[in-house]
């Protein structure tokens, strides 16, 4: 009976819902009560829809409408509601304003704030942005993202860092990378750990009023991360998965054997003519040639790499405990053999209200990375090797890979049986032998917590305290084999371990309080106090002469040779007091202020303490009488702000020098120890502290659909700390640290998000642009950076020119005849028709090193970022254009592949516009060994253009109706194909554009910045992804 | 302090409990957290937290301790002045700028050496400025030793010896920048600050009186000879020695012999037997030998011989770098049947002469068709994969050198006859060292007594018993204008390239020459 019942009941309900096809109601703005026009009523997964009239009504008719229907009601600017029609005909929807507007919330120095209430210059990138691009830093991800934020890759190399600038590089020597900060917490380390799908959002704070707050550490601008959380409702299960692969895109081209047997003989012709016959160098004849390989070292060496990455995550919550947890597996192979990046993250966040005034949390970030690593920067000074790039630039394309048993040949000589050979084709490494017979990895195990306990003591004022510890565990594991034509290479095999452990303490207290007098006046205010301990410490061993070079067997002990061991350790402490006030009127005009006081371990005395301060202003003009009728402007404010922030990132222990072993010397054939001084120190070290003024408008017109910002800041850096420009009468003791000259950054910037949003297409269209001067306004005495070739630097920071401005003679072109060469500067008594002629700057009548000048740096004076997003129903569309213009780079490898200065082989570029007679070039020398010393000397012949515009990205996705996936238990998937580095707009002739910086002069900063040493190749990728959602 | 702490977290912790289990807060609670918060602030100013001090390095106010210390920071003074380097660019001033040699290796490598070479180097030449570095590193590590050593709890006569090591150390090294640069700046003391780092250009008669002062400090207390584990430590007689060379740069004649008297005195030397004896392995530290740098191969930290690698042909791994000259070639006396000076195949590799390895020298291995014979070492004694890390060391002052400075300086005081006598002795060593029946006319004894043409004698006999041992261009030097620029050509002209130029980094840094 019951059943019958029900059944009846079922099928009348059925019936009623099958008549309900009509809906009506009225949209309004949930905040003014006013009611929208033109706001979108849709039923979900399907095409029906209407638009409400002029009194904000809408009716709704279709077939399609059910009871379980889902009506979705949307307006520009405003959040879109979901409503359960069930049995109701009259639906009314109240819609709030879009909370990205004025009250979405930012992220600032130890709080949030409303962003109507943001008086600095702060940018924010969300999530979507982040996860677009497959990279697997967060740093790289903000590459074009945010104006003012410069950001250039190392290498290409999977797993290397990046260097992010956020308004330009303020310091000559310590370091002018930003800080982070996650979740409240510093770190240095962790950033690798994180994967983009961790991240909520990412806000930069550019200048001193927003930055102030972090005092001390601030000078380079703060990068404050918010990883994800979950949020009350029903558990949210998703998973993204990115799979693809990689290849280089633009390579330099060497010439072929064929070609490369015409330039030997020419340039050997060429010399010969000038050397007595018994000297003279043998031509390659054609009987020579018997067995020569036609070998593309560079693509032997590249090769099409996978790359793959998992997410998964679980969120969920009640009314008062949310929790996320998430792992990730992120799995790359570089395009170059043997390299590879691997990470893999456990991370649990959990927030609980333990009762009405207590809420407590934990966030937890454990993880593993490990790289395969072969040097790809520089020429081998950096520690990592030479870059195997550029041994295969350097290899002779007549010489085989391998021996027919398989062993890399070497020496030519060796394999073609006399030692000519080693002149015919240059005795340079085998690359791909290279990237076999290195071992090196790294391993990190890494940690990441933080806990925190909120006590609300009254309604308006809060106490926080936060606890993180930031760990960090790695091993390097290097094994150098012994290889080679006479086993040159690692001629005595050996094994280095370093292993390093860093741990880093950070405790803060916060109070806040917040209140109201009147309705007019607001206030806020917060006070707190911060420790942090920084630890390190490390352990390193070396063993050599091991017999079986077998890796189960290569472990330190095993070795026959010296065997070295040695330690380190380091601790560095900072402790703070800070605070900072809001005030505003009516939430019109706007005043903040903040304090802080650091003390530094790193600094001694009264040289401690150092205090940095901020102050800005803001004026709401919207909130006036005579703009709150203006409909179509939705928002104007006026800010600026004034403030000093510090920088004390110098190594540690500065104030003392420092006395080191390994200065041995044999007596009685034994060897002694020794000792030396290695660095000086200074007592007198203080806070290097810089002042920066920044001016800003922002606007959203057209109920936010167009949104913008322009920012001009002013930023002198004071007392620099740099390493005293010592003569090098000192010796070679490091310099000691001191604080001298200044450094100007000046710029504007823009940002700009325009949306149009329809029922069934819309599109983005986001852009930044920042243009960028600095300039050195004092300095002791110039700093060279940029070892390009022995004793020469290629550039020199000095007042009126930007840090690392290059310094390099000027190419004018080729001698075209003997007349010329008589008529200019006298250059050397080797010149002939055919080789450089440089230009005689200073008119003495003779090129020599006095003839240098300045020519530009590798500070871009514009960046940007042009963002363009499209959806048309389940088909959306990302562009993503990132660029640079006017950074100059110094192409170092082409000091060597560019003509004959090394027995090596030659670009086909020279091949093609080499001088061979007069007339022929103005660009490429004739082929010669003996003019190297003229031909290859740094100049402006290897200086380019560095500007660029490249896609960084272009994704197209597709949003699977969820009528299809409701059956799955899937509420949402969007499938995608992403590329990323697809073409790239250029002038420049090396590999990539974005990188410059190398192994070579790290400890060098941004005074060698931009030269090009044959690095890494960047990849193209194309990748498949998928989201998922339960 | 404490029990404060205590009684105000239990006042706390009885107001938080009942918080807690009221669910009820007011604004009572607020005092005892502030109070909490102003403690935890109040912590953090302690001083101690914010004090580091060097941990696992020595800084120089916890290093000189003892004797051992002091003992290690003298040893880093002689590895400042080892080969173990390419900035020791000794070969490179006293062979390739003079006529005996020319840059040689590739054309393209370190084509900075050609400006030297040439005379064309300017004040930015890569090894002109490494080769400063170079030297006041020495100078630097001295000074260290000499101002901190004397307040080490130790031995008297051990704590006089390592001072008195110092100040040789120093002097040489002094002595190699007078001659390279001619004014230089004076450091004397550690470079800990601005006044003792910015020092201004002293003139050289003031360098060269640093020069003997040191050396005579160090021969009253330096001892005659050492014990085998000390072996290749400074002696006193290399200090004299060594003081007679700076006086007779000086043309101090009468007091250079006064040292070298001295030095006779103590009748330590000998010339070996065989010339070649002196470049090999098996008589490092000889009877010859009054200074001698030390390397040895193998160890790690590296103290081998870069030479061996620098000078080496192509085919065994070498750079093939200071290629002799023709003119160096010839400069050797033959008999009339063509029989060299046997000095000539010991210091030069000549096309189809036999080679270190036993086989023979070709042309084509270097540019100039020669290459040099000294501070090389064969393959069985380091193979060609250590080529760079050699055993060898380099004998800076050896006793033919003395013997030729003592004939020098007798002859400009116008004693002929003894003059003859010492430079015979070295004559007749180089006669003997000749393989099988000596020609009777080869390197016969010499007996002019007329000034001038003893003095082309001697000066003829220098550059060849002392071919590519880095003396040669500082001989032309202080022999003066016309010596000197007939050996070197047109592209010297001795007023203004007498000396190179200081390092532009120096007198753009120093602001004791540029305030």
């Amino acid at each position: 009976m019951k059943r019958l019942i029900f059944l009846v009941l079922t099928l009348l309900t059925a019936g009623i819902i099958h008549a309900q096809n009509v809906v009506e109601g009225v949209i309004t703005d949930g905040k003014t009560q006013e009611t929208l026009i033109g706001a979108t009523v849709s039923i979900k997964g399907t095409t029906s829809g209407v638009i409400t009239d002029m009194e904000g009504r809408y009716r709704l008719i279709s077939d399609q409408l059910t009871a379980t229907s889902v009506l979705v009601f949307s307006y520009i600017g405003y959040t879109s509601i979901e409503q359960i029609v069930g049995n109701r005909s009259i639906i009314d929807a109240k819609l709030m304003p879009e909370q990205f507007m004025l009250d979405e919330l930012v992220v600032v120095g130890y709080g949030t704030t409303k962003k109507r209430n943001v008086l600095g210059a702060v940018s924010k990138v969300d999530n979507k942005e982040l996860t677009r691009i497959p990279v697997p830093g967060i740093d790289q991800a903000l590459q074009g993202r945010v104006a003012g934020v410069q950001v250039t890759q190392n290498t290409g190399a999977p797993g290397e860092g990046v260097s992010v600038r956020i308004r330009g590089a303020g310091s000559i020597n310590s370091s002018n990378n930003p800080l982070y900060i996650v979740d409240g917490m510093p770190t240095a380390d962790a950033l690798n750990l994180l994967s983009p799908g961790d991240i909520e959002n990412i806000t930069v704070l550019k200048d001193a009023s927003a930055s102030a707050i972090y005092g001390s550490r601030a000078n380079n601008g703060v990068v404050l991360i918010t990883t994800k959380k979950g949020a009350k409702g029903k558990t949210l299960v998703t998973y993204r998965g990115q799979t693809g692969f990689q290849q280089a895109t633009r390579l330099t081209e060497m010439v072929n054997t064929t070609d490369y047997i015409t330039v030997y003989n020419e340039a050997a012709t060429n010399d010969n003519s000038f050397l007595p016959p018994t000297l003279a160098r043998s031509l390659i004849k054609p009987e020579d040639t018997e067995g020569f390989a036609n070998v593309n070292y560079v693509d032997e060496l590249l090769r099409t790499a996978p790359i793959n990455s998992h997410e998964i995550s679980v969120s969920g919550g009640n009314e008062t405990t949310d929790y996320l947890l998430s792992t990730s597996l992120f799995d790359q192979k570089g395009i170059i053999n043997g390299t590879g990046y691997t990470r893999g993250t456990v991370r649990l966040d959990l927030n609980t209200q333990a009762n009405r005034w207590l809420s407590v949390g934990v966030s937890m970030l454990a993880g593993k990375t490990s790289r395969d690593i072969i040097g790809s920067s520089g020429d081998g000074a950096g520690g990592n090797g030479g870059s195997v790039i550029r041994y295969a630039f350097f290899r002779n394309p007549a010489i085989p890979v391998r021996f027919s048993d398989g062993r890399f040949v070497d020496r030519p000589a060796e394999f073609f049986g006399r030692q000519i050979f080693d002149s015919f084709l240059g005795d340079g490494y085998n690359p791909i032998g290279m990237t076999e017979k290195t071992e090196h990895t790294r391993n990190d195990d890494s940690y990441l917590g933080k806990a925190y306990f909120t006590a609300k003591l009254t309604s308006k004022l809060k106490f926080t305290t936060n606890l993180g510890l930031d760990y960090r565990n790695s091993e390097t594991r290097r094994f150098f084999p012994t290889w080679g034509t006479l086993n040159r290479i690692n001629a005595r095999n050996g094994l280095d371990i370093a292993n390093e452990r860093i741990a880093n303490m950070t405790v803060n207290n916060l109070l806040n309080y917040e209140t109201s007098f009147g309705p007019a006046h607001n206030f806020s205010a917060m006070l707190g106090f911060e420790a942090l301990k920084n630890g390190g410490k490390g352990l390193y061993a070396t063993d050599s002469d091991f017999p079986i070079e077998q890796s189960e067997l290569l472990f330190i002990g095993n070795g026959l040779g010296n065997k070295t061991s040695s330690q380190n350790e380091y601790t560095s402490t900072l402790a703070s007091f800070f605070g900072r006030v809001n005030y505003d009127f009516k939430e019109k005009y706007y005043l903040s202020g903040t304090l802080r006081r650091d003390g530094s371990s790193r600094f001694i005395g009264d040289n401690k303490w150092g205090t940095f301060y901020s102050i800005s202003a803001g004026w709401l003009l919207k909130q006036e009488a005579f703009l709150k009728d203006v409909s179509w402007l939705e928002n104007l404010k006026l800010r600026a702000g004034y403030g000093a922030i510090g920088n004390q990132e110098i190594g540690l222990y500065a104030y003392s020098d420092r006395i080191s072993p390994y200065f041995d010397y044999p007596f009685g054939n034994v060897s002694n120890s020794g000792y030396a001084q290695t660095a000086l120190g200074n007592e007198d070290l203080k806070w290097e502290t810089s002042f920066q003024y920044n001016a800003g408008i922002d606007a959203e017109i057209w109920k936010g659909a167009l949104a913008f910002s322009v920012d001009y800041f002013y930023k002198v850096t004071e007392d620099m700390l740099v390493k005293a420009p010592n003569p090098p009468s000192v010796g070679y003791a490091e310099s000691a640290w001191i604080n001298s000259g200044s450094v100007m950054n000046t710029g504007i910037e823009l940002e700009a998000n325009y949306r149009h949003n329809k029922k069934d297409w819309g599109y983005t269209i986001g852009g930044n642009l920042t243009f960028l001067k600095n300039e050195v306004l004092k300095l002791d005495a110039p700093l060279f950076g940029g070892l390009v070739e022995s004793g020469i630097y290629a550039t020199r920071t000095e007042v009126g020119q930007p840090i690392g401005s290059f310094y390099l003679l000027e190419m004018e072109g080729i001698f075209q005849n003997q007349t010329e060469i008589l008529l200019s500067a006298f250059q050397g008594n080797t010149i002939k028709p055919g080789d450089v002629k440089f230009k005689d700057q200073n008119g003495d009548g003779r090129i020599d090193n006095l003839d240098r000048i300045h020519m530009g740096s590798a500070i871009p004076k514009i960046i940007g970022g042009l963002n363009l997003s499209a959806y048309y129903k389940n088909f959306d569309l990302n562009v993503f254009f990132q660029g640079a213009y006017g950074n100059k780079i110094y192409v170092q490898v082409n000091q060597d592949i560019e003509g004959f200065y090394r027995g090596f082989t030659v670009t086909q570029r020279y091949f093609d516009e080499r001088w061979t007679g007069e007339g022929s070039s103005n660009t490429q020398p004739r082929p010669s060994w003996t003019s190297k010393s003229n031909n290859a000397r740094p100049s402006s012949r290897f200086l380019e253009d560095g500007s660029y515009i490249r896609l960084k990205n272009l994704q197209l996705g597709y949003t699977i109706p969820e009528k299809i996936l409701a059956m799955a238990g899937v509420s949402k998937t969007r499938l995608y194909v992403s590329g990323t580095n697809l073409l790239t707009l250029t002038k420049f002739t090396g590999l990539d554009p974005e990188m410059t910086v190398s192994d070579n002069s790290k400890n060098e900063g941004d005074r060698s910045a931009g030269i090009d040493w044959g690095t890494y190749p960047s990849a193209m990728t194309i990748m498949f992804g998928i989201d998922i959602t339960f | 302090m404490k029990r404060k702490i205590k009684e105000i977290s239990n006042a706390f912790k009885t107001k938080f409990m009942k918080a807690i289990t009221t669910q009820n807060i007011d604004l009572s609670y607020f005092k005892p957290v502030l109070v909490t918060f102003i403690m935890l602030i109040s912590l953090g100013s302690c001083k101690d937290f914010l004090t580091e001090e060097l941990k696992g390095s020595f800084s120089s106010e916890t290093f000189f301790q003892n004797d051992k210390q002091a003992i290690q920071a003298v040893n880093g003074v002689y590895d400042a002045i080892a080969f173990n380097s390419f900035g020791n660019a000794l070969w490179i001033f006293g062979d390739v700028a003079s006529d005996d040699a020319v840059k040689g290796g590739n054309p393209g490598d370190q084509s900075e050496i050609t400006y030297i070479d040439e005379f064309n180097a300017d004040a930015n030449n890569g090894i002109i400025s490494n080769y400063w570095a170079f030297t006041y590193e020495a100078i630097s590590r001295a000074n260290n030793v000499i101002a901190n050593v004397p307040n080490v709890p130790m031995e008297e006569e051990l704590k006089n010896r390592i001072i008195g090591e110092a100040k040789f150390l120093r002097a040489y090294s002094y002595f190699n920048l007078v001659n390279v640069f001619g004014k230089v700046p004076l450091k004397l003391l550690p470079q800990q600050n601005q006044a003792t780092i910015h020092v201004p250009l002293s003139d050289i008669s003031a360098i060269y009186q640093q020069i003997e002062k040191d050396l005579s400090d160090a021969a009253i207390v330096l001892p005659l000879s050492y014990n085998a584990p000390d072996k290749g430590r400074i002696t006193k007689s290399a200090a004299l020695a060594m003081l007679g060379k700076a006086r007779i740069y000086q043309q101090k004649w009468s007091e250079a012999l006064s040292s070298f008297q001295q030095v006779e005195a103590l009748g330590i030397y000998r010339l070996l037997t065989d010339y070649a004896d002196n470049f090999k392995i098996a008589f490092e530290n000889s009877e010859e030998s009054i200074f001698e740098i030390q390397h040895k191969t193998g160890s790690n930290p590296f103290t081998g011989n870069a030479l061996n690698q620098w000078f080496a042909p192509p085919a065994e791994g070498g750079y093939y770098f200071n290629a002799p000259t023709q003119s160096l070639v010839d400069a050797f006396e033959r008999s009339v049947t063509g029989e060299a000076d046997p000095r000539l195949d010991a210091s030069v590799g000549r096309d189809g002469q036999p080679w270190l390895n036993g086989d023979l020298f070709s042309a084509t291995w270097s540019p100039t068709g020669f290459l040099t014979k000294k501070h090389q070492q064969p393959l069985s004694e380091i193979p060609s994969s250590l080529k760079g890390d050699g055993d060898l060391n380099y004998i800076y002052l050896r006793y033919a050198d003395l013997l030729l400075m003592k004939a020098e300086a007798f002859n400009e005081t116008g004693k002929a006859d003894s003059a003859i006598v010492n430079l015979n002795k070295v004559r007749q060593r180089a006669r003997n060292s000749f393989d099988g029946e000596i020609p009777s006319d080869l390197l016969a004894d010499i007996t002019t007594t007329d000034q001038n043409q003893l003095r082309t004698a001697i000066r003829k006999e220098r550059r060849v018993e002392l071919a590519q041992e880095f003396h040669r261009f500082f001989d032309l030097m202080r022999w003066g204008k016309a010596e000197a620029e007939a050996a070197l050509g047109q592209d010297f002209d001795f007023d203004t390239k007498r000396h190179f130029p200081i390092p532009q980094a120096e007198t753009d840094a120093n602001q004791g020459i540029n305030p």
